[in-house]
Order: C-alpha cells, then structure tokens, then sequence
C-alpha cells in the first residue's frame, strides 16, 4: 500500500484550530501519515486517526476555508486554514485514507513502546481455552471448520454437543442463513451441589429460505435437548415472524421441533438499534426545549431497556432448560442477547478478564463483522452509507453500563473499561477488533503481524471497581429504566472547558484509598495483636 | 392498637412480622427482630385496597415520598387498617399535625439556631449600603414577609410603603443575597401591580436605590422568571411586570418558568409515564438555567431583582438557587439549612399549601416547588460531587422530613400564620434537628472549595433522581463508602489503644489518617468490632 497516493499533501503550515464556539484556539501546523493527523501547536498538540473520523465537510461560508471533521464518537474538530487548495487537499488526504481495506489499516504498522512486552498476558479465554475450562463429556468441540469451509463466519474450532456427528453439522449447516449452525455460548449451572445440572445456551442464525424444513438440522436441535423441554428464543421482530409464519418458510414449525417453546420477545433488529442510535446523536445536538423529545424518539434508551429485558427473560429461562437464540443471520443481537445473558449470570463474566474473554468468544471470534460495522456512523453523508453500520457492539457496551450502575458489587470493571473497549473497537493500533471474521483475520496474519491490546487493558488500575466483591454470585438482574450514558454520549458537550469528574468515578477514588488505609490498618492491628501475645 | 400477623413488601422482599397501628405512625416488626419500619400516617398518600389479580387481603401504599409497600395481612381486619390509615394521612387542620402532639420538650434555643438576623449578619449586614428594618415587625407592611426585613439605607420608610402597595400582596423588594466583595446583590419581590398603565413613582426609587448599592455602576436586571404569556395575562388583572421605561437603571427579561399548576401536572406525569415521557426535567432544567442567569449578573457586581407572580415559588427557587452556586457557605449543612430557613420558610414559600399538609390547605395549590428546589440541588451534587458537605441522600432526608410534619418548620404558609399557630412554642425545629443529626449524610468526597460553581446548563446534563422516584433504591455506592469510614474509624481507634497497650504509649508509627474528609465525627462506633476482637485477645 503506497500512500503517498492517498495524502495529497503530508504538511500544512498555519492552521488554527477553532474550539466548541468557533473562536480560534491555537494556531499550529497540520502532519498527515497513513494513519493519523497531528495537529502540533505550542500550547497542545492533537492525534486523530482516520479511522476515528466519520464525517469531513468543507465550509467555505464568508470566504473562509473551514474544515469540519466529526470523529466517531462524537467529537467535533474544526481547522481553519489558509486556502481552499489545503482545505481541499486535507478533506480528500482524510477521506481517502479513512477507506483503506484492514490490512493497510494501523495495527498492521504500529509498533508498542518497549514497556508493552513487561505487560501480563491476561488469561482471556478464545473458544478452545473456554472449551478446556468445560469438564463436560456431553460437550465436545468441532474441528471441521479449519478451513472456515463449513461456516465462513465461524472460528476454527466450536463447541456442539458430543451426540452430535460431524456429518450431520456438514449436511444441515447451509440450511441455515450463512450456514450459522448451533453452537454454544454457555453453560448454566443451576441447582445445588448435588443435583447441579448445567442448562446450555446455544446460538444460530435463522433458518434461511432455501428448504422448507432439513432432518439434519432437526436431529441436530433433538440432540441439544437431550430429551428435555427446550426453549427457542427467536428475537426477530413481531411482524416478521407473522410474515414467515405465513409463508411457512424461514422458521422453525412447531411440529418439526416438537421438544421446543418457542418464544417471539419481538427484539429490534440491527438496523433500527443504529437508526435510534443516530437519532440519539442527533437528539445531542438539539436545542434544550427538543432534547427530551428527539432523545425519547431515538428509541435508543428504549433499545437497551428491551435488550436488557430479552436478556433477562433469556437468563430465566435457560435456569430451567435448554436454550436457543436466534435471530436473522445471528452475528448482531443474537450476540448482543448471549453475551448479556452470561454477564447477567455468571459472575466469573463480571470479571474484567471475564468480560474480554466474552468478547473475544461471543463477539470476535463469533463473527461480529467489527470493521463493516464501525466503518460510519451517525454523520455520514447519506450517499456513503453502505447499508453494513452498526452500533450493536455499543448497545451490549451501555447494556452492561446499566447493569453497573444497579449493582456497583457485582462488576471488577468500571464504566471507564467500557467506553475505552468502545473507542478501540471503533479504531485502535490493536489488531483484536480489525476484521470482519476470523477467516478474514487468518489470511491477513493479523495474530502474527499485529499486537493485542488485552494486556494493556488488563494491567490498567483506573479500570478497576474498588467495590468489586469476588463473592457477588447473585445474578445481576435488570433493574429500573436505564439512563443516558452521560460519559458517552455527553463526552465532548461540555461549553467549559473546566473538566468536571464524574461522581461515580470520584466515589471509587476514594474508595480506593479507603480500601487501602483499611488494609494498612488491619495489617496493623494484626501485628500489634501478635506483638502483644509474644509479650505475655 | 393490638398486633397483627402480616407480610410486608419493599422492594419486591418479603418480610414476615407484625403490623402494629400507633398514634402517629404504622409501623411493621419483622419477626421477634427489632429491626422496625415505621411510616407516619401524614406521609401516606395512597393506600388502598388491590383488588385485580392479587389476594384481597393486600393493601398498597404509596407515600408522598413516592415509595411503594405492600401490606399483606390475612385474615385481617382490613377496613380498620384503612379507614386508620386513611383518616389520618392527612390532618383535619394545620393545629392537629403531628408535630403539635410531640411529647419532647420544646426550647426557645432550637428556634434560635436559625434565623434571619443571623443569616443577615454572615453577609455582614447592616453596612454602608444597606440596612435592617423592623416596619414588618408586627406584619403590617406585609403579612407573609419576615419581621426584618434588608433595604438599602437609603431608602425612607416613606419610599419602602410606598412600594409595598404597589407589589402584589406588598411583597416589596428586599435583599436576600448581597455578594462578599463586589457588591452584587439578589433582591427578591411580587410583581408589580403595573396593569396597563399604572406606576409607582416609590416603587421606581427603591429599585433605583437598590442598583445604586452596586460598585459596579452598571445597570440592575429585573428577572422576571414567567414566561411572557403568564406576564400579559397578570398584567390584564392589573398586576403584570415592570414598565422598563420608568425604572431606571434597570433592564428587564423574562424567563421560562412555569406556574404551580403546570408543576403538580408535570410531576403526575413523570409518576404515571417516567422521566423520558414527562417534561419534569424541562422544568429543573428551567430552574438551572434561571438560577444560572441570576448568578452571573450578581458575579459583575450588578443587582438582580427576581420576582414572579406572588414572588414566594418560582422566586424562592431561583434566589436559592443562585445564592448556593454563588457562595460555598451555602453548599455546607448549617449554610444550606440556612438558605431553606431564609429563602423558603422566611420570606413566605406556602409550604402548608404547596405540600398540602392538612384539609384546611386545598388540592389546587398544592405544588412540588420545594422539590424542585432540592431536584436542581440534585443537579449540581451530580456535577460537583466534591462540592457539596451533604449528600443526595440529606435532601431526601429534607423533604419527607418537611412532609411527615412531626416537626414543625414547614406547618405554616408564613411566619404570621406559624405564629398564630404556636409553631414556635409547641413544636420541635425540624432544622436544628437536622442540624443535629447530620452525620449520617455526611459527603466524604467533599472538599471545601470557595469558589463559584459554574455548572454546565444543557438540557443532556439533567439526571432523573432515580433515588428520590425509587426507580433503583437506596445508593449502594455511598453505603460502602460510609460502611468503610466508620470501619476505618474504629480501626484507627482499636489500633490505637493495642498501640498504648503494647507501647506503654502512642506510637510513631501509629498509620496516618488519611485524608478522607472525615472529621469531627461525633457518634464514634464501639472501637472494637466482633469479628476482629479474636485477634485481640485480653487486653
């Protein structure tokens, strides 16, 4: 990749940028690379990816040559330069370079300070490790997908159950849409000691429009339920399961699954999530009198209010049978609903390694096609839509920022953690989140040629929740209507500049050094207590 | 009144125990446990019978403070407990609140911790600039005013009548904040009785005088917080809002705070429909913004007069609210009981009638003004969050404190009629009793900070208080935090005493205490806690 046939121009000389009223803020020359524009001035100096850039317009209002860049998480930066020439080179040299396939894309150039290679390696489990962590004889894992020729979305290796033949997954997987076939997510452990069962919860896409029904695939469900009443959570919406249920096509008809309950909890799909998702944006930038109104219409707060409702109606169902979720081709909120449900139940998913190893198993190496998804967002001129943005990845992230503000004891990790885990998927130097699949991600190298941001995030203290009770083994039920994200969504709205901490994050300061003098205090007392003792 | 079996819910819980009808309060035990939950009749807004779906023998109740419990006493004699509670969550008349039945001994010092003339000296008054005047001391200038009352000393009793009648109901302009060192001052007032024409040349001089006490030598502002529309109507009744043209040195603007009635409406809507679907948050919003524009006008060193209709709603909110943004005393617990005495309870918020207290105040002016007050200080904790002494959790505290009337503070619509009522020989002081009580809503995060707060005023900074409106109970971060200090405490203690024991002495390396906002705490837990005292062994 040659870009020098991207940037039109490498220096600009003279720039000044303007701040949130539109007065010039400092004057200082823009550097564009591949990868990045720097703004150095003598009092600050500001790095922006290309990827993070969503929107770049030209405002030549009144003679003057501005250039308006909206980052994708909402920052708005704006460069006044000196003549239409550089304004039209710097637009162009951004926009071009914001188009690069993945791997031209930063986590393939970037190399870490030398302090990276000291970092711990956190124990963050893929589908293999989790696999070995199972102990369950009725669980194996499935090696046909080395190739990625059985389902191209999927990892080379996921967990069937052990009465399940290969041949029969080979023969029934395109009857399913992008040949998804069921697959564990997790296991839920439920009863006593004694008695312990574990519930599965399983994953699929939809039954896609090929074959009216497939005896494979059939056999394939019977052996998940091994017997016992199951559940199917299809989570498309109300008036497509009409639809399909009309035309017979496209759903599972109760007669062919007759060991399962079928549930509709009419979810929204995709594209409505990101279409709220955009309105809420738009919501931001309203006047006071319109705020409450655009944010209520967004739907957004309504979107994770439902999210975490078919969450926890998955939860409460699969800690009594089987269960299995689906919903279209099953890379978006399927993953959105297996992934909370585990948050929701086990406590080990409320850990921060925890939390990465969901991520990595139920997201990254599920097939959530990262790249497509966080390639625009809310700013994009319409004629560069494509159709593939998403912001489901970000519902699941401001899902959970719920459940931890309801149940500050259950969780290791912060809101902090959240919104940077959004911001490096959204664009990094890491390779974890590059990449649509882990095809994709296998014929770029990107395990060999780029570096994981997991132990960086790992090693980071101001990520961790001081409140954090390892004996937490309540589930983290759903509680009250969530509230807006404030630390996102109000992140740059702020008219002072005076920064102002967030409470929460003020109040897990000093709990910090509460925790700690505690420690030092009974550490203390101990000592005295055996000092006394020698004595007598 | 005998025990009865029964099941109590909060919070979706159940709890078995007893149900017990005292004077004053229901109150349920839980098993043989002490653990006991009392809520005072006066508190109860709703309780009644539910009859879809669940048993008959539930009784829901719904209190003023928006908390919700489910009584369950089967078989049971359930019209009694209704008609009780019924019958009793609203007194016939003010006289018969609970606070004029309290069996603890009322002194003249309670009633004295707070008050005008104190508050009036801690902003230095009387100086060059202003003075006190008692022509209100027998309520003859204005009958919902408090006895002294702040004018500028150059105003003559002439002039100061003179603009008593020309205010509506003679609420004239007085001081109520004067700024430490430039000279800005809040002065608060009723709309002017202006009608289409008319003018009071008194009047007109005291505004004069009061934008002469300012060093800035720039004009005062006149903050009308209606809108517009509200105005022009008043003014059709020959009420209305001051004639620019004839108050010199004064500018005017209107602002968009809506009336009580829009108020007690929109608060409906946010218990029926929530946060997202209601325009309660528009409302705290208005106060923000209000307060806001108040504050930075007093910051030039100019005078701001605010007024509204009566000037005892709307006008309480905003001058508080300015005051508290303005000046760090007030973000104190003794300052900020001190600002609800002098801007609420002094210069006449109806708080009888807005909380609806007894049968003598009626339904249509009953508002949530005060609570709106609170919310807008909710507000400004979850922007400041060091800057306050208090936490959320004390104006909770504050208002179902004001509303189960067991004190007698908020009994009244004005300091006349608290008189007339005895309020101040037979019933205790709500604010000194919070004055004392104060430990428990200590803010550990606070750090004393002098400076003025400059909040951001957009519409996506406004919270729902989840806390207050129950939507998510209680503050499990704050608990842990204040579970740990007073751990922390006792700790330092018992270490300290095994350090003497062992040393003959205090130690050097006795651990720092750290600097955790935590002093003076008055009630010091046992020092010694159960389950480390295995460790200690004899002392």
């Amino acid at each position: 990749m040659e870009f020098i046939d991207l940037i039109r121009t490498p220096n600009i000389d003279g720039v000044r940028l303007l701040d949130k009223n539109g007065q010039v803020d400092c004057q200082g020359k823009i550097a564009i690379t591949g990868h990045q524009l720097l703004f150095v001035a003598r009092e600050k100096e500001l790095i922006m990816d290309h990827k993070m850039v969503d929107a770049v317009e030209k405002d030549t209002d009144k003679g003057r040559n501005l250039v308006k860049m909206r980052q994708k998480n909402g920052k708005m930066v704006r460069f006044l330069l000196n003549s239409q020439g550089e304004a039209d080179d710097l637009c162009t040299s951004v926009q071009l370079c914001g188009m690069i396939k993945f791997t031209d894309t930063h986590p393939f150039y970037f190399n870490p300070p030398r302090s990276y290679e000291q970092l711990t390696k956190p124990n963050v489990l893929g589908t293999q490790a989790w696999f070995a962590t199972l102990r369950n004889k009725r669980w194996r894992l499935f090696e046909k997908n080395q190739n990625f020729e059985v389902c191209p979305t999927y990892p080379k290796f996921v967990v069937v159950p052990a009465a399940v033949k290969d041949d029969l997954i080979v023969k029934s997987a395109k009857f399913r849409d992008g040949a998804r076939f069921p697959i564990l997510s997790a296991l839920i452990a439920v009863g006593e000691q004694k008695q312990k069962i574990h519930n599965p919860l399983l994953r699929c896409s939809s039954i896609g429009f090929m074959e009216a029904r497939n005896k494979q695939d059939e056999e394939i469900l019977r052996l998940i339920s091994n017997g016992q009443k199951s559940v199917l959570i299809d989570i498309r919406s109300k008036s497509m399961i009409t639809e399909l249920k009309n035309k017979r096509k496209g759903i599972e008809t109760d007669s062919y699954y007759p060991l399962y309950k079928k549930e509709y909890p009419d979810l929204m799909n995709r594209y409505s999530v990101h279409n709220s998702f955009c309105k809420a944006w738009e919501a931001m930038s309203s006047k006071s009198d319109d705020f409450l109104d655009k944010l209520r219409k967004s739907g957004w707060l309504a979107a994770v209010d439902t999210t975490l409702w078919v969450a926890s109606l998955t939860a409460q169902a699969v800690r009594q049978a089987p269960v299995i979720v689906h919903g279209g081709d099953g890379i978006d909120m399927t993953l959105v609903v297996t992934s909370l449900t585990q948050i929701i139940l086990l406590p080990e998913a409320r850990t921060l390694v925890g939390l990465l190893s969901i991520i990595q198993r139920e997201w990254i190496e599920a097939g959530h096609p990262f790249f497509e998804r966080h390639q625009r967002s809310a700013w994009t001129q319409k004629n560069a839509i494509t159709g593939q943005e998403g912001s489901t990845f970000f519902l699941f992230l401001h899902a959970i920022q719920h459940l931890l503000l309801t149940h500050p004891l259950h969780f290791e990790f912060n809101s902090s953690f959240l919104l940077r885990l959004h911001d490096i998927a959204v664009s990094s130097e890491f390779g974890n989140f590059i990449g649509d699949n882990e095809k994709e991600r296998a014929r770029a190298g990107v395990a060999n040629k780029t570096y994981s941001v997991w132990p960086v995030l790992a090693s980071e203290e101001s990520f961790k929740n001081p409140l954090f009770g390892e004996t937490q083994m309540k589930p983290a039920w759903p509680l009250g209507p969530s509230d807006l994200w404030r630390q996102y969504w109000c992140r740059f709205q702020r008219a002072s500049s005076t920064q102002k901490d967030d409470i929460f994050d003020l109040q897990m300061a000093s709990l910090k050094k509460l925790k700690t003098e505690n420690e030092a205090l009974k550490l203390r007392m101990t000592e005295l207590a055996q000092l006394q003792r020698a004595a007598r | 009144m005998e025990l009865i079996p029964c099941h109590f819910y909060e919070d979706g819980q159940r709890k078995d125990g007893t149900l017990q009808l005292d004077e004053n309060h229901l109150v349920f035990q839980v098993g043989r446990s002490r653990e006991k939950t009392k809520l005072a009749y006066q508190m109860i807004k709703l309780a009644q019978q539910d009859d879809q779906q669940r048993l008959i023998s539930q009784i829901d109740i719904i209190t003023k403070s928006f908390k919700k419990f489910t009584l369950d006493v089967s078989p049971a004699p359930l019209g009694t407990i209704l008609t009780r509670v019924n019958s009793r969550s609203k007194a016939p008349s003010l006289r018969e609140l609970p606070a004029f039945k309290t069996k603890e001994p009322v002194t003249v010092e309670e009633w004295d911790e707070f008050t005008l003339e104190t508050e009036y000296a801690m902003m230095k008054l009387p100086n060059n600039e202003w003075k006190i005047t008692d022509l209100n001391k027998n309520f003859g200038l204005c009958s919902t005013y408090p006895k002294v009352l702040a004018v500028p000393t150059t105003a003559t009793d002439f002039i100061i009548q003179g603009s008593a009648k020309f205010r509506s109901r003679q609420r004239l302009p007085i001081l109520t904040y004067l700024h430490g060192s430039n000279g800005g001052s809040i002065v608060r007032c009723a709309q002017p009785m202006a009608g289409a024409n008319n003018r009071s040349e008194m009047d007109e001089k005291l505004l004069e005088l009061c934008v002469d006490t300012s060093r800035s030598r720039s004009n005062g502002l006149i903050v009308d917080t209606r809108p517009m529309i509200n105005a022009m109507a008043n003014r059709a009744q020959g009420k209305g809002y001051e004639n620019v043209e004839h108050y010199q040195k004064c500018s005017f603007e209107f602002h968009g705070i809506e009336n009580i009635h829009v108020m007690r409406k929109s608060l409906e809507s946010l218990e029926q429909k929530g946060w997202l679907s209601s325009d309660w948050l528009k409302h705290i919003y208005a106060v923000l913004d209000v307060s806001n524009t108040v504050k930075k006008v007093v910051q030039e060193g100019r005078t701001v007069f605010v007024h509204c209709s009566d000037g005892w709603d709307r006008t309480s909110q905003v001058c508080a609210g300015a005051a508290l943004m303005l000046c760090p005393r007030y973000r104190t617990f003794s300052g900020f009981l001190s600002l609800i005495h002098k801007d609420w309870i002094s210069f006449g918020h109806k708080c009888a009638d807005r909380l609806n207290l007894s049968r003598e105040n009626s339904d249509g002016e009953a508002s949530p003004i005060f609570l709106q007050f609170l919310e807008f200080v909710y507000q400004l904790m979850q922007q400041f969050p060091q800057s306050f002494e208090f936490t959320s959790s004390f104006l909770i505290e504050i208002y179902e404190k004001a509303i189960s009337c067991s004190f007698g503070d908020f009994c009244g619509n004005s300091i006349k009629q608290r008189e007339e009522l005895g309020v101040f020989k037979l019933t205790k002081c709500l604010l000194t009793h919070l004055s004392k009580n104060r430990e428990q809503f200590r803010n550990h995060l606070y750090e004393e900070y002098p400076g003025v707060l400059e909040p951001e005023v957009d519409m996506c900074f406004i919270k729902f208080w989840s806390e207050m409106y129950h939507a998510v109970r209680g503050n499990l971060v704050n608990d842990a935090i204040e579970r740990l200090v007073h751990e922390n405490d006792s700790l330092r203690e018992t270490v300290k005493m095994l350090e003497e024991a062992v040393n003959g002495g205090p130690s050097t390396k006795d651990p720092e205490p750290e600097k955790n906002g935590v002093k003076n705490i008055e009630n010091v837990p046992p020092p010694i806690k159960k389950s480390t005292s295995g460790l200690l062994g004899p002392l």
